[in-house]
């Protein structure tokens, strides 16, 4: 083998052997019933699966993961689209890389500092509601009602995570032959038609890309839902991470890990698609 | 059927460090098929993009007929008003439209029904000869096809003005002059005015009526095309609009020396070398080569040479010769087969030699 293969070889293997002895030992613990209450597990086969799916708990927070998964892959990529193409028809490259950082900020800081930036605006007594009662308007009661707090989650994570479809979007749009676009407008295309006939089309690597990311962010985000209910036990916030740590934290660890086996398996039913897509089309280059 | 004009045109890139377009002045009638010819970085481009609205002149004006659509930095009239058909050097089709929707695409942007559209489209695809790919994608399409699609595209819209950038670098050589034959025809056809852009004087030869040599952003010379290859203004202009053997050389009361080459003063085309630096540029076709002494008063002696280089091309033989002991070259094209090494008689044509002062 040549040096270079070797030195790319050693770290990816053993980079894997880890990530795979991890997977499989959380594997391995939710096939047992290890918990306070039983402290020498034995195996006992698909009995915590069982068990756990059958929580009402479970179910509930499986389907706030989801819902909130939706929500963002949705409204995700339709913002990052419109801002993309707001961005990529202005005309000074200066302001575009200026908006193009402001939108992927909220990345480049902790989630969980994103999380409490949130938490002030939501208050009602200091935050967006001290703005809308200043302009005459009724309070809206975001984080202290149970039927607001879960779509104040998703403006949130909507927020924190919208810039990165934005500037996958807009990579795709810049790839495009400048020609292409140029050549529309001489056929008399306004932007919103050269956008929707042009550049959306020519850019499904980037809605593969972002997709797939979106649903991975959103799927197993922790930090925002801690921090905006103050811990794991709130259960009109409470995603599927949220709630293994709960177990977790409890001290039920095959619960935790089997609720972990889980989110993994669906994490990775979504996202192979996604992943053989591209491959297919890298490959087809 | 538009006449454009270009007062003063000029278009500075990077804060006026690089000037693409220096002071353009310019007429190009109702019509007209003009020709654009330079080198790399002349400001072809720039001059179609700002003609087009693509690129916004930095100073200056810019007319449609009377109607003022640039100037002073500013945009009168945008590009989707300007009645534009532009084939670009890419083509740029649009890669998910099928080659009917891309030639389509600018009926769409009309208020046009449906059936009005497909009948444009149909009846452009015919004259074109693309009927039978109308539902390929352009990525299915041969090169050849792929223009044609590009140049349906430009005239179903009926521009008044059509405006082909480099359109045929993409093409082998048969299908140019097939191509060009097409553009002709179309324009012809229409009477819509065309400006052309190429760095190959073939095309400009094949097409244009009228020509202007474009160099560091200005237009050396305008003129018919033959003009400004018999009497081009400079040896740069010369060497675009077709080969030349350029020398450089010194001026003798014999005529011009260039190394134990002679250039005897009937030779010159007209003007007489004034400098005592002289560069004088010779057409290959008119040079001769002969083992024999030519008893021909058209065909005037200019020294002994030495075969340097022989190459094939288009059925015939490519020479390039020089004088003994000398780096300087003359090529020409025999139909006779030469050996490299071999001594031999040169001759150019009477009056055919340029002469260029320095
Ligand atoms: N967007 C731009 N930014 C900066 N400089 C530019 C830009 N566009 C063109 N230029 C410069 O302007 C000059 C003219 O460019 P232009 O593209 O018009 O040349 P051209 O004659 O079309 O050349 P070619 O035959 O290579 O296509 C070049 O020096 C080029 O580098
Ligand atoms: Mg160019």
């Amino acid at each position: 083998m040549k040096k270079g293969t070797v030195i790319l070889v050693v770290p990816t293997a053993l980079f894997s052997i880890i990530l795979l002895y991890l997977v499989l030992w959380n594997a391995g613990v939710s096939f047992m019933n290890w918990s306070l209450l039983n402290p020498t597990p034995s195996l006992v086969g698909l009995e915590t699966f069982v068990s756990v799916v059958r929580q009402f708990q479970f179910s509930n927070s499986l389907v706030h993961s989801l819902e909130l998964s939706v929500s963002l892959v949705a409204i995700g990529n339709i913002l990052g689209i419109l801002l993309a193409s707001l961005l990529y028809f202005l005309k000074s490259n200066g302001a575009r890389s200026i908006f193009m950082s402001i939108m992927i900020y909220p990345l480049a800081i902790s989630m969980a500092v994103n999380g409490l930036i949130w938490l002030w605006l939501y208050n009602i007594n200091i935050g967006i509601d001290w703005v809308l009662t200043k302009i005459g308007l009724p309070q809206f009661p975001w984080l202290s009602s149970t039927s607001t707090m879960f779509p104040s989650l998703i403006v949130v994570s909507v927020w924190a995570y919208t810039g990165i479809a934005a500037l996958f979007y807009l990579a795709g749009f810049m790839n495009i032959d400048k020609a292409v676009v140029e050549a529309a407008r001489l056929d008399g295309a306004g932007a919103f038609k050269i956008t929707y006939k042009l550049l959306v089309p020519n850019s499904f690597n980037s809605f593969v890309i972002s997709t797939a990311l979106l649903f991975l962010f959103s799927f197993r985000i922790f930090s925002l839902p801690f921090i905006l209910s103050g811990g794991t036990t709130n259960i009109f916030l409470q995603t599927s991470v949220l709630y293994m740590y709960y177990l977790f934290t409890v001290e039920f660890f095959s619960d935790a890990t089997a609720v972990a086996t889980i989110i993994t398996v669906i994490a990775t039913i979504v996202i192979i698609p996604y992943a053989l897509i591209m491959i297919r089309r890298w490959i087809r280059r | 059927m538009v006449k454009v004009v270009a007062k003063n045109l000029s278009k500075v890139f990077k804060k006026g460090k690089v000037i693409a377009l220096d002071n353009i002045n310019i007429t190009i009638n109702n019509g007209e098929r003009f020709g654009i010819l330079g080198p790399s970085g002349a400001g072809k481009t720039t001059l179609m993009r700002s003609i087009a609205g693509l690129d916004v002149p930095s100073s200056g004006e810019l007319y449609f007929d009377d109607k003022l659509v640039a100037g002073n930095g500013k945009l009168f009239v945008p590009p989707e008003d300007r009645r534009i058909g532009m084939v670009f050097q890419t083509w740029a089709l649009y890669p998910n439209l099928t080659a009917f929707e891309n030639i389509a695409f600018p009926l769409t942007n009309m208020k046009m029904s449906k059936e009005e559209i497909r009948k444009k489209v149909e009846e452009v695809a015919k004259i074109l000869d693309i009927s039978h790919v109308l539902s390929h994608y352009p990525r299915e399409l041969s090169g050849g096809q792929q223009q044609r699609v590009s140049l349906a595209r430009a005239l179903v819209k009926q521009p008044s003005l059509l405006l082909l950038d480099e359109p045929f670098s993409n093409l082998d050589a048969r299908m140019r002059d097939s191509a060009r034959a097409l553009v002709r025809e179309v324009q012809n056809e229409l009477g819509i005015t065309l400006i052309i852009v190429s760095h190959d004087p073939a095309d400009i030869f094949a097409i244009a009526e009228r020509v202007g040599v474009l160099v560091k952003g200005k237009f050396a010379q305008i003129g018919n095309p033959d003009e400004i290859y018999n009497d081009p203004v400079s040896v740069e202009v010369a060497s675009l609009i077709g080969e030349i053997n350029e020398l450089e050389g010194k001026l003798s009361n014999e005529g011009v020396i260039v190394s134990s080459f002679k250039f005897p003063p009937d030779t010159y085309r007209k003007d007489n070398p004034a400098s005592e630096k002289i560069m004088i540029g010779v057409r290959p076709e008119n040079v001769k080569l002969s083992k024999e002494v030519i008893n021909d008063d058209s065909w005037i002696f200019v020294g002994k040479g030495k075969i340097k280089v022989v190459g094939y091309q288009g059925g015939l033989f490519r020479i390039t010769v020089s004088p003994p002991d000398s780096e300087e070259e003359i090529v020409t094209y025999t139909d006779h087969r030469t050996n490299i090494g071999e001594e031999i008689l040169v001759y150019v044509k009477k009056h055919s030699v340029m002469v260029f002062n320095q």
